[in-house]
């Protein structure tokens, strides 16, 4: 029993914090800039249900394949053990295409407004990189399982932090070069440094 | 007859002035009344306008939050290239992915690859190399592919064809190029396969190859992907030097004394890029205030 509440609270500190995709990692630092800008604010909420509901699933459905049909732990054979990344592409696809359906048949109204979001919300580099990190650090199905939804929950994180940052940041004068894209990604690295203060937290086993 | 002043009464003239006075009084009155009035019409019109734009606000904020509404992109706007360049041919299209709308500077697009991988060169140079491969392959087969496959199947397949497109250049690095290559490949192990999720090569596919011809999508894609490998080499190497103080392995005699180890996290990646954005820039207002100078003359 204490040895998952350790599990719970580590996969919440480390996708929340220690592991945070965009800011710690630099996964998915693309959508971070892009997701952080005014014409996305509405859609945020829709994008990051999306992105939770996908990675959980797609994290249940790789940890189920990988333990009965494919076993790549076990693959002795390099190839195999190549092949996964394009099974977990393969079921992120798949995925994307039900979300699709899904969202279109339930919610109309939120599949006009995403667009082409939704694939970027299904197909980004945050949700593979979850599922490959879950495979090499070889994490159970409930470790996996909250890291993937942590790992979403501080994605999310970083861009409400990152779109606060911005709105104050355009309201600062500054040479007219610095104006606009490099005082966001300046604001980035320094939102990003701070993430870096707890990289190393690391809490003894209870 | 001589013309006789007749002396005016002291009391006539006292009411005389009264008469002006009272006179004046009335016309500053009306103008008074009239300028009330005025400012009350005015205060009515604006309260009414304040109204109507709360009113307008309310429903453009209910529009914006139901995400029925796109907002007009302030900063997009503000990053529009100086000059339009024509996509329909291979040079054109070529040029402008390249140089005109960089999609790392730009746009910035496709991050991931840079601010998380592109600390060192050989990273910098693997990386560049399965982007160019990956997105001109995709972006080719979904121009010829457009029009034949419906759009909400197009993300997914084409980012399974990509996904196979890496495969090779992984399995190939990690077993046959030999023994330093294989740990350059296994350290990039996490990062090389999210090249084929990359929201560049997406992108590209949705707003250009999915609607123009082979040759035209494949100078865009040529031109976006060695546009931003050209950054990602730029950057990697910036970085290498830097914090690592070596360039592809081999010490570099200055900057080998010490080390700035922060450019090799990804905070010094977002550091060295709004650096690079900023230079170019810079670089870029320096132009237009010369060609205003030499217009003007």
């Amino acid at each position: 029993m204490i040895q998952l509440w350790y599990d719970f609270l580590y996969a919440i500190i480390l996708g929340l914090l220690t592991q945070n995709l965009a800011l710690a990692v630099g996964v998915g630092s693309g959508n971070l800039l892009k997701l952080s800008q005014k014409e996305y604010i509405g859609k945020l909420r829709y994008f990051f249900c999306v992105m939770l509901a996908i990675c959980f699933s797609a994290t249940l459905l790789c940890y189920l394949l990988d333990q009965t049909v494919l076993q790549f732990n076990d693959a002795k054979s390099p190839f195999l053990r190549a092949l996964r990344p394009v099974v977990y592409v393969a079921v992120l696809a798949v995925l994307c295409i039900v979300a699709d359906f899904v969202v279109s048949f339930f919610f109309p109204k939120v599949r006009k407004s995403l667009g082409d979001l939704l694939a970027s919300a299904c197909l980004n580099s945050g949700a593979l990189y979850i599922l490959l990190l879950n495979r090499q650090e070889n994490g159970g199905l409930f470790e996996s399982a909250v890291f993937s939804i942590t790992a979403v929950a501080g994605l999310a994180l970083s861009v409400m932090l990152m779109r606060a940052l911005r709105e104050r940041v355009e309201l600062v004068r500054c040479p007219e070069f610095m104006k606009c894209a490099p005082l966001a990604l300046l604001a980035t690295a320094l939102l990003s440094l701070a993430f870096m203060g707890v990289a190393n937290l690391n809490f003894p086993y209870l | 007859m001589p013309f006789k002043l007749r002396r005016v009464p002291d009391s006539e003239k006292e009411k005389l002035a009264a008469a002006e006075n009272q006179r004046e009084l009335e016309e500053a009155n009306r103008a008074a009344e009239e300028a009330m009035l005025q400012d009350s019409e005015q205060m009515e019109a604006l309260e009414q306008r304040e109204e109507l734009e709360a009113g307008e606000e309310e429903t453009l904020i209910a529009r914006l939050l139901s995400g029925e509404l796109d907002p007009v992109p302030e900063e997009r706007s503000q990053q529009q290239p100086e000059e339009e360049q024509d996509t329909t041919t291979f040079a054109g299209a070529f040029l402008d992915g390249f140089l005109f709308r960089n999609p790392s500077l730009v746009d910035f697009i496709g991050l991931t690859p840079i601010i998380a991988a592109g600390f060192s060169v050989q990273n910098g140079l693997i990386l560049s190399f399965a982007t160019i491969v990956t997105m001109t392959i995709v972006t080719v087969v979904a121009s010829l592919l457009s029009g034949k496959l419906p759009r909400r199947f197009a993300a997914p397949l084409y980012t399974v064809l990509a996904s196979v497109i890496v495969l090779p250049i992984q399995y190939v690095g990690e077993n046959f190029l030999g023994e330093s290559a294989y740990y350059v490949f296994q350290s990039l192990s996490l990062l090389l396969p999210l090249i084929a999720v990359n929201g560049l090569t997406l992108s590209r596919v949705y707003q250009f190859a999915l609607s123009h011809r082979v040759l035209p999508t494949l100078g865009d894609a040529l031109g976006k992907s060695i546009g931003f490998s050209a950054v990602l080499l730029a950057i990697s190497s910036l970085r290498e030097i830097l914090g690592f103080g070596t360039f592809f392995g081999l010490h570099v005699p200055i900057f080998s004394q010490w080390h700035w180890r922060i450019l090799t996290t990804p905070a010094g990646g977002f550091l060295i890029m709004a650096l690079v954005a900023a230079a170019i820039q810079f670089l870029q207002q320096r132009r237009r205030i010369r060609k205003k100078g030499g217009e003007a003359q």
